[in-house]
């Protein structure tokens, strides 16, 4: 039987007539205005389609040799039965590439995180500007950042390096100003 | 491996903490929570995506509300004159009535049930709601009928019916008369002052009136959050939204009127045209004011004379 969805508000299950209107209705309980799309996936029937074994004429699966291959890796090209296949965009993989692509960030598919580089190197550009005085440090430490993670990945989907120019140009402004104020205080010091 | 592209959907939800806001991959709706400092993805396969939720949830947005009044409040007493708060209340009204109703949108799965946080606007999510929809159709095709084994419609619920109609108001939660026969009776106490302060020109009774239209535009925000959550007959509903109306109207005349005085500061102390305007205003709004609080009452105790 498949499970009934829920209101949000009240968790009272929502009837079947709900189910794909083209408006907003209330709930039965709570009169909360709801609008319901339902989809074929909610009623499907979970199939349990375990491995084959395999026969002396059977090409095994290269993980488990009692198994009956069913597919080959796209990556490495090893047998591999129901167990140890995995279907990613398209592709069949075995566990050992998909580990190899998900530490190697190849798999873009199976990551879940990211950290932005871009937005880490323009806030150090930017936040000393407040004291003044830290930029001194952090205007070299954001061109070595900028530098340092301009090729790293950045957000999965598109992003622009535009962060990273903006924080090269305010690092280049705060280090000639500094170049101005050191050579202004050694001119002063040769008048004296 | 290639590249996936993802394509930007609609609506963006945007906090102290972070921002969430939803991409449409190639078979998969991608969930992008960023702090700012780092992302954290979320996606979720056409073909696992067992249905979409929205759910209408309040009529504005209280953080923001609280926000315009807070601000609002601090201009007020910054400059020491009334007008301004009142233009920014209106300004913030109609910026809060631009933005629409908020929603609670669901992706649900096999294994989890998911809130879609970037679709937190009911025109936002009632347009790219059925985008999905589109989308996971041509993957999982369409449900013709619900079969017998669904829980939900094992227990015999009737079909729902549609959208409520104007006399349509018996489901769901009784409505609460006290709110709008409340909002009502004050909008005639407010007439009557502003009448006095007309006829007497007692400063106090400006005074008064200047904070009886503060208060009235909490009042309506409140009564107007209270019926998004009840059924309330259409009349009665529509009639909070056009006294809504008229105070943004006679907030923002009353602000260009103020500031067109003191372009015609020149002229004090004799009849000049802008004076004249200004007390047809005060008249005609004054008597809108009284309309509203009649028409509005009387809805009230005839909608529920029981009460």
């Amino acid at each position: 039987m498949a499970a009934a969805l829920q209101c949000g508000k009240c968790q009272t299950a929502i009837p079947g007539g709900y189910f794909n209107l083209d408006h907003l209705t209330p709930c039965p309980k709570c009169s909360s205005d709801l609008q319901v799309f339902a989809f074929p996936a909610m009623f499907r029937r979970v199939e349990h389609a375990g491995p084959v074994a395999a026969e002396e004429s059977d090409a095994a699966c290269f993980y488990h040799l009692d198994n009956r291959a069913a597919a080959e890796c796209a990556s490495c090209g090893r047998f591999l039965c129901t167990v140890c296949e995995v279907e990613i965009g398209g592709e069949v993989l075995c566990p050992g590439c998909i580990h190899a692509g998900v530490t190697s960030r190849k798999l873009v598919r199976l990551e879940n995180r990211r950290v932005l580089h871009d937005n880490i190197t323009l806030a150090v550009a930017l936040v000393p500007m407040l004291l003044i005085s830290p930029t001194i440090i952090s205007a070299p430490m954001t061109i070595f950042l900028a530098l340092r993670f301009w090729k790293s990945p950045l957000s999965i989907v598109k992003r622009s390096k535009i962060r990273f120019v903006l924080a090269i140009v305010i690092a280049m402004v705060q280090i000639a100003f500094w170049a101005f104020v050191i050579y202004m205080a050694f001119m002063a010091r040769g008048v004296k | 491996m290639t590249p996936v592209a993802y394509k930007r959907l609609s609506g963006r939800r945007r906090t102290l903490a972070e921002v969430t806001s939803l991409y449409l991959g190639q078979d998969h709706i991608l969930q992008v929570r960023s702090s700012r400092i780092s992302e954290d993805y979320r996606r979720f396969y056409f073909q696992d995506v067992q249905s979409l939720t929205i759910r209408k949830t309040a009529a504005l947005h209280f953080v923001w509300a609280g926000f315009i009044v807070l601000v609002a409040l601090l201009v007020g007493w910054a400059t020491g004159d009334v007008r301004w708060p009142l233009g920014l209340l209106a300004a913030g009204a109609l910026f809060l009535w631009l933005r629409g109703p908020s929603c609670d949108v669901r992706l649900q799965t096999g294994v989890s049930s998911e809130r879609l946080r970037s679709l937190h606007r009911l025109k936002t999510a009632q347009r790219v709601v059925p985008l999905l929809r589109e989308r996971i159709e041509a993957v999982q095709g369409r449900v013709v009928s619900v079969p017998d084994d669904y829980a939900a419609s094992s227990v015999g619920a009737p079909p729902p019916p549609p959208l409520p109609s104007p006399d349509q108001m018996t489901h769901g939660l009784a409505p609460r008369r006290n709110d709008h026969a409340w909002f009502f009776g004050f909008l005639a106490i407010e007439a009557a002052v502003v009448v006095a302060w007309l006829f007497t020109g007692v400063r106090g009774l400006e005074q008064a009136a200047g904070a009886a239209a503060v208060v009235e535009f909490l009042a309506v925000v409140m009564v107007m959050v209270r019926q998004s959550q009840q059924r309330v007959p259409r009349m009665l509903r529509n009639m909070i939204f056009v006294a809504a109306g008229r105070w943004f109207l006679a907030q923002s005349t009353g602000m260009v009127l103020a500031y067109k005085a003191v372009l015609f500061d020149g002229v004090k102390g004799t009849l000049d045209p802008m004076t004249i305007v200004r007390g047809t205003f005060s008249y005609i709004s004054v008597a809108s004011l009284a309309a509203m609080a009649v028409v509005g009452m009387w809805l009230s105790l005839r909608t529920y004379p029981d009460e």
